[in-house]
């Protein structure tokens, strides 16, 4: 099942959710959607409900900025932070080109940053650009990826 | 009424500061003449026998100082009526002419009710003590390298000396409470600015998302109903996407006019030439089969934000190109007149022009001479334009006529002047 590139969605609306899900059936890929950010970092550092979890982890992570609990540079931060986690890419997927909101990221690391159009054509076409880039295109960083644990240490 | 038969001399050339002298005056029962000047007042005073004179300073024909110079040589019969000097504080040598001139008292202008009252009471009681105190001798000082004699008794100087430690006190006073209120104000100033922030910060995040929702649904919609769509009904999504997508355009440019208020600027030398070229460059796609002849003058550097001018210009030019849209030869013209302090740069299109009488709004947010269906546009662009050069030092200004063109208009300080934020 884990043998397709996994992209992490963090995502607190389901239409969000559902419109970004339509925009990336066209990949083969498994996408891993988490309601918040506080629920995106437990699934990175499996603990939690993902505390058992034992598949690699994911070719990108595609981050909504406003989202309760913790918001998406916070994970942003926490991601760049951690010697583990940090060559995961991360790409800021949200509403705003808001400057403060662009500088911040940079400056924590980000690997990309897209606002999504609101032109749903526009939008489709962003979306599995992003698609195809980060799971096709891309060559992750050792640990992402499929079927890493089968791997002898 | 305790004051009654006490009478006051007011001198002063101003007709509403006199009647608000004597309004203040005559609620505590005192009897007000006024007078407009110094001659008038010597006229005055032997018929009225004053108790007390309040003049003024600076006044036609005969001022304050020469007034009080007259009644305490003695002039007239009644050199010991007291004089009280109102005055604005704005000149050390007041103080030293006060003396000289033999004055009994300072207040300040404008009044504040209660401490004129008090001067006045003080002044009054102490007329007795003063007659029991003639001798003095005369004092020489020096005061901003001149030498000034004094003749006026002891009493009387150190009163007026008081008098004006007192209204420095007073003036302190004010001016304390003046800062207050101001840092009262900054913070408040302050604080609505970070609220504006937050504020537009959330709508470009809250206010997109329902937008995108909108016309991701449309699609989904539409490709659900399929074939059970007929024209009409095509029609109509189509409609419901372009309004989506237009309150998306307007929310952006809303966002981006107030962010242009906000960012900070960086100046420096700017090739104008270079930057029009550009703006043309980039506005070449949207102007294919349009047949527009740019004439364009010589331009010369400026000190500006590169970003914002560059916005500037790219809004001129495509509302030229835009306005000039239904004419066989569109005609554009870019140019400046320098003054010794400013750039004049103007541009001058020979397209549908606008009324005069609706020049105000030109500039405005969200104002339009235009339906959207002549002309496409939120109606930020000239609002741009004005914040960028206002924030610039600049000014902005428009010239038109139905049908014969519009010219739009704005300055540039030259380099080296001071920029005002």
């Amino acid at each position: 099942m884990s043998n397709y590139k996994r992209i992490l969605l963090a995502e607190d609306n389901v239409h969000d959710i559902q419109l970004t899900l339509t925009a990336l059936e066209h990949l083969a890929n498994e996408v891993q959607v988490v309601r918040d950010g506080a629920e995106a970092l437990d699934y990175l550092y499996r603990r939690g409900k993902y505390m058992d979890r034992t598949d690699s982890q994911p070719v990108v992570v595609f981050l909504d900025i406003k989202m309760p609990k913790v918001d998406g540079v916070e994970v942003l931060r926490q991601i760049k932070a951690d010697a583990e986690l940090k060559t995961i890419p991360v790409v800021m997927v949200t509403s705003s080109r808001e400057q403060r909101d662009l500088l911040i990221s940079y400056k924590l690391g980000v690997n990309a940053y897209v606002v999504k159009p609101i032109d749903f054509d526009q939008f489709l076409s962003a979306i599995k650009e992003l698609g195809l880039f980060w799971c096709v295109l891309n060559e992750p960083p050792p640990g992402c990826g499929p079927k890493l644990e089968e791997t002898p240490i | 009424m305790l004051n009654q038969n006490v009478r006051i001399l007011v001198v002063e050339d101003s007709r509403t500061q006199a009647q608000q002298l004597r309004y203040i005056l005559e609620q505590q029962g005192y009897e007000v003449g006024v007078a407009n000047n110094g001659v008038q007042a010597l006229e005055m005073i032997p018929k009225l026998q004053p108790a007390l004179i309040i003049s003024d300073i600076v006044m036609p024909k005969m001022d304050g100082y020469e007034l009080c110079r007259r009644i305490k040589n003695g002039d007239i019969a009644q050199k010991d009526i007291p004089i009280i000097l109102v005055t604005t504080m704005s000149d050390p040598q007041d103080v030293i002419r006060g003396l000289e001139c033999g004055a009994d008292n300072f207040v300040l202008k404008p009044y504040d009710e209660q401490y004129l009252l008090g001067r006045v009471r003080y002044v009054l009681v102490n007329r007795e003590m003063r007659r029991a105190d003639e001798s003095g001798m005369g004092v020489e000082i020096y005061f901003n390298g001149q030498r000034h004699f004094i003749t006026a008794d002891r009493l009387q100087i150190l009163n007026l000396l008081m008098s004006t430690y007192e209204a420095a006190i007073q003036r302190n006073k004010e001016l304390n409470r003046s800062q207050e209120v101001l840092q009262f104000l900054n913070a408040k100033l302050d604080n609505a600015n970070k609220e504006l922030e937050s504020f537009s910060y959330s709508v470009s995040h809250d206010l997109r998302a329902p937008l995108r929702h909108i016309d991701g649904y449309l699609g989904l919609l539409e490709k659900h109903l399929a074939d059970l769509l007929d024209e009409k009904g095509r029609d109509y999504l189509k409609v419901i996407s372009k309004a989506a997508q237009n309150m998306g355009r307007l929310i952006d440019d809303l966002l981006a006019f107030s962010q242009m208020g906000r960012i900070e600027m960086m100046q420096r030398e700017t090739d104008v030439e270079l930057l029009i070229q550009e703006t043309i460059h980039v506005l070449q796609p949207e102007l294919e089969n349009r047949k527009i002849h740019w004439n364009i003058a010589p331009l010369p550097k400026v000190r500006a934000d590169y970003a914002m001018l560059r916005q500037v210009f790219s809004n001129l030019l495509g509302n030229a190109a835009k306005y000039t849209r239904t004419k066989e030869v569109a005609e554009i013209e870019i140019g400046v007149k320098s003054t010794g302090k400013e750039d004049i740069f103007f541009v001058r299109d020979n397209g549908v022009g606008f009324d005069m009488q609706y020049v105000d709004k030109l500039f405005g947010v969200f104002q339009r001479l235009h339906r959207a269906e002549d002309f496409e546009g939120t109606g930020v662009g000239l609002a741009n334009v004005r914040r960028i050069i206002t924030r610039h030092g600049g000014r902005t200004w428009a010239e038109g006529k139905i049908d014969q063109g519009a010219t739009i208009y704005f300055t540039l300080p030259k380099s080296g002047e001071q920029i005002h934020e």
